[in-house]
């Protein structure tokens, strides 16, 4: 459910070499798109975050993706995964979606937010949350984009 | 649209809702789970509830939905899609949504609620667990919220 007013948004999708972490056991941690908003009188916010997972090795993974401001941990979640088009294998990709409503925020404060994630299980070093890529016909090259989106509320 | 109330609760000790055998809707936590707030003169609220299943390689039947008390004001099969494979370490993220006409405005207590249609011993219901490099440890938080519709 979208909310009432789009306070800030990044939405990355550069044209150039896969980038992003792999997944391995960790704390919350790793930028993976940031945006800046002012909170509103509400104090309340909702902050939705699209990411790709792309396994580009074939071991289970397990993790949770969250807000941080600073080193401090705002919300975290296990994602909604898009299932997998087919078998879990080297090339499948799986978007992954969370969101989060935040309230009692301080109303007119400038925060910034960053998405975050944590791995719980699972070390492979081929299977990342990855983003952008090129735009060719070459295949199994291009992950597309990451967002972050922050929205006033109510 | 507005918020009416919600809360994302993640405690630093991870909890765990059994899925062992067969239960009726029953509320999670009915002292951080539940949510108070006043249904709108048009009746009409949409509700959301999202949390995590782990721990078996395979995964239980449940429905996720709200009580009111010992009344089921809704209840849904949840849906959730995996990202890899189904192992005993894999995190299941499910939701519901509901969206509720002809409520009778006024003050309630909602409580975020399932039950268990189909069980599965090794897998529960988690929620919380600490911020760390420990493995296999964390599930992450479990949200309710409520808003009110025009």
């Amino acid at each position: 459910m979208v909310a009432n007013s789009l306070l800030g948004v990044d939405n990355r999708d550069l044209i150039n070499t896969l980038s992003g972490p792999f997944i391995s056991p960790s704390s919350m941690n790793s930028n993976l798109g940031s945006v800046t908003f002012t909170v509103p009188n509400s104090g309340k916010v909702k902050a939705i975050a699209r990411l790709v997972l792309r396994h580009g090795g074939t071991s289970a993974v397990a993790f949770l993706i969250g807000i941080l401001e600073g080193t401090k941990v705002v919300a975290r979640k296990a994602a909604m995964a898009g299932p997998l088009f087919a078998t879990q294998a080297a090339n499948a990709m799986a978007g992954i979606e969370v969101d989060f409503t935040i309230t009692g925020l301080t109303p007119g404060a400038s925060l910034t937010w960053q998405v975050a994630f944590s791995g719980e299980t699972g070390t492979d070093l081929n299977t990342k949350l990855q983003k952008q890529g090129l735009d060719d016909a070459i295949a199994d090259n291009a992950a597309g984009n990451n967002s972050l989106e922050i929205w006033g509320i109510n | 649209m507005s918020l009416l109330a919600a809360v994302h609760y993640d405690p630093a000790v991870a909890v765990s809702k059994s899925c062992a055998a067969a239960l009726a809707m029953t509320a999670f936590d009915t002292t951080n789970l539940r949510l108070g707030f006043t249904i709108p003169a048009s009746g009409k609220v949409y509700a959301k509830i999202g949390c995590a299943i782990h721990g078996g390689a395979g995964f239980p039947q449940i429905l996720l939905g709200i009580l009111q008390g010992s009344t089921i004001i809704t209840r849904r099969a949840a849906f959730g899609g995996l990202y890899g494979t189904a192992a005993a370490t894999t995190i299941l993220a499910v939701q519901a949504e509901f969206t509720l006409g002809g409520l009778t405005p006024g003050a309630v207590n909602w409580d975020a609620a399932y039950d268990v249609e189909t069980l599965m011993a090794s897998s529960a219901v988690k929620y919380g667990g600490p911020n760390d490099a420990t493995a296999n440890n964390a599930f992450g938080g479990i949200s309710f919220e409520v808003w009110g519709l025009d």
